[in-house]
């Protein structure tokens, strides 16, 4: 600014203008710098370099050789680079680990709420059996699902009768309206809906198990558990030809045991 | 024999099964002969596991809901300390076979068992169930022995405990939301039970009214004229509160048989010859269809033809009745031959 005015006084007031132009120029160049935007400051002390005094393309020369110099430096070439990749690495791991941390408390949460809720509720396996394929034994879940439906009724309270002890509810192990209502707006919400049908099933009572036919017999492996814990089991070998008799003589076993327990534990 | 509450055997399973389902349409229909079906599969329950307590428990139920409550009272005695689960409940049902067997012995020791109940028992629906069979064996109890040889006293205490025992029952039942806001139930009461306890609680006041009118002109000392109206009136709330019943358990023969007699005290208090006839329709309806031949809607009917004057008709129902094995009548020979003695004698005074 100086120059220019001194430019200005002589006369010739063009390189006074210019004077004027490239001070301009130095003077947006240097908060360029100041905010790292090395680029950007280079390129108006250049411009500086071509219109400016003597004096100002001294100055613009010495910022130009500054400037290369600190961009070939070794924090601008490694280290500013690599830590901008990391802190961006950092922030992806973190959001991922605040997610993860979300599902796990949710999961929690709904997990102990629905083993509250279902503490007295029961859940029957399917005792499909091991060799795969439609085996005889494959129906023992459905026939200890019917005979849960007999003692529910039998148990039920009545009016002349009274109180007699209760059947634990059995719970439906397909998933609810308002699950498939959900998994039905968007195919991208079915991983959400199984996670939600897999943490919200929680029986307080479990009867579950597998079946092993040969030609000649069967095998039945059946467990009562509460709370995880397991109650009593069973393992049987039936012959074939006996076992369609004794089916729903076992599948009474294992509920009678089941009610006897609640008694206990109601009591 | 040492009984088991649940049985190993799963055919007498599914038989008890089977015989609960029949009750439960009997109370739906009140077709006796469902009744009949649960006791066939209760006998083969009994006969697969004679230790089953739950078949010989339900069997003795059934024989009281059938009116042989001399059975149900030998078995529930015989079942009272078999299981700990369920004394409480098998003794109520003791004290109710008691209390159908009607005698004034039999209404003492239902009393008794109600009490026991009363003071035993944790479930509260229990409690009231008792105190509301208490109330009706209270009521029950004011038939004076001998209809001649009233004992006044008694009749005014026992129609004392029987209203006392009923304003309890509609207290509780009544209870205000924010009482039982404050004061959950343990043990809370199913609409089904409220409604037999209800039911109950009706039927004993209609009960106790109507025996109190009776005796009412004796009782308060009044005049014939005034002492009349009172004895009206007082019919006219019990046949109210028997109407009550009826309107929250339709087509109870014990109910029916209680508003065949409302009406009749009513139609002999007011000399309407259309309310007797209302009554021989009423206790009609029971002998033919509630409770085939009962004996005591039979007597019943002998007494509403005494009344009317059909003294020959009158003791034909007399005569039927005696017909019937005593422990299946619910009346004393005593008693239904001296009113047949009182239609030989052209007798129309009541009671």
């Amino acid at each position: 600014m100086e120059i220019g005015s001194i430019y200005e006084a002589a006369g010739p007031f063009g390189d006074a203008e210019a004077a004027y132009r490239t001070a301009a120029l130095l003077d947006a160049a240097k908060p360029l710098e100041e905010a790292q935007r090395w680029e950007d400051a280079e390129v108006l002390y250049r411009q500086a370099l071509q219109s400016g005094s003597p004096k100002q393309r001294r100055f613009a020369l010495k910022k130009i050789e500054e400037l290369a110099a600190i961009r070939d430096s070794f924090w601008q070439e490694q280290v500013v680079p690599t830590w901008d990749a990391s802190l961006k690495a950092l922030l992806s791991t973190g959001l991922l680990v605040v997610y993860v941390a979300l599902f796990v408390l949710l999961g929690t949460l709904l997990r102990s709420i629905f083993r509250k809720k279902h503490r007295d509720r029961l859940a029957i396996g399917d005792f499909g059996s091991m060799n795969g394929g439609r085996q005889p034994g494959d129906s023992f879940g459905e026939t200890l699902k019917f005979l849960h439906e007999r003692m529910t009724a039998h148990y039920r309270r009545r009016i002349i009768v009274g109180e007699t002890g209760k059947m634990p509810v059995l719970l439906d192990a397909s998933p609810s309206d308002f699950l498939d209502l959900i998994t039905e707006a968007t195919d991208s919400l079915v991983p959400f809906g199984e996670w939600l049908a897999r943490v919200t099933h929680q029986p307080g009572y479990a009867i579950s198990g597998w079946t092993e036919p040969t030609p000649q017999s069967i095998k039945i492996f059946a467990r009562l558990q509460h709370n995880g814990k397991t109650v009593h089991q069973w393992l049987r070998i039936y012959r074939l030809r006996d076992w369609f008799g004794s089916e729903q003589d076992l599948a009474y076993e294992v509920l009678l045991r089941l009610k006897e327990y609640t008694d206990v534990h109601a009591a | 024999m040492s009984m088991q509450l649940e049985t190993r055997n799963r055919e007498a399973f599914e038989l008890v099964t089977d015989a609960l389902e029949f009750i439960d349409r009997y109370r739906k229909t009140r077709d006796v002969a469902r009744l009949g079906e649960a006791s066939n599969r209760l006998a083969q329950a009994t006969k697969k596991d004679p230790c089953y307590f739950r078949a010989w428990y339900y069997d003795a139920l059934v024989d009281d809901l059938s009116g042989r409550p001399q059975q149900a009272v030998e078995k529930l005695k015989q079942l009272l300390n078999q299981s700990s689960l369920l004394t409480d409940e098998v003794r109520y049902n003791l004290g109710l076979a008691e209390y159908h067997r009607y005698s004034h012995d039999a209404l003492r020791r239902a009393i008794h068992e109600f009490m026991h109940v009363l003071t035993s028992a944790k479930d509260r629906s229990l409690q009231l169930r008792a105190q509301a069979g208490l109330a009706q064996a209270y009521a029950m109890h004011m038939i004076p022995q001998e209809h001649d040889k009233p004992n006044l006293e008694q009749i005014q205490q026992y129609h004392n405990l029987a209203i006392g025992s009923v304003s309890q029952i509609f207290q509780e039942l009544e209870a205000s939301w924010p009482r039982r806001l404050l004061r959950p139930s343990k043990s809370p009461m199913d609409s089904s039970t409220a409604v037999e306890i209800r039911w109950t609680a009706h039927n004993a006041k209609g009960m106790a009214l109507m025996y109190y009118s009776d005796y009412l002109p004796q009782i308060e000392d009044l005049e014939d004229a005034p002492g009349r109206k009172r004895q009206a009136a007082t019919a006219e709330v019990a046949l109210s509160e028997l109407t009550h019943a009826e309107a929250i358990q339709a087509r109870d023969w014990a109910n029916w048989c209680d508003l065949a007699s409302a009406q009749m005290r009513l139609a002999y208090y007011r000399s309407e010859s259309d309310r007797f006839h209302k009554t021989l329709e009423l206790l009609q309806y029971v002998i033919e269809q509630l409770r085939p031949g009962y004996a005591f809607a039979i007597y019943e009917k002998g007494r509403a033809l005494r009344l009317l004057g059909e003294h020959k008709k009158a003791i034909e129902c007399f005569n039927a009745a005696l017909a019937v094995p005593p422990d299946q009548r619910d009346v004393s020979e005593r008693r239904v031959t001296a009113e047949r003695q009182r239609a030989a004698l052209q007798d129309k005074s009541f009671p």
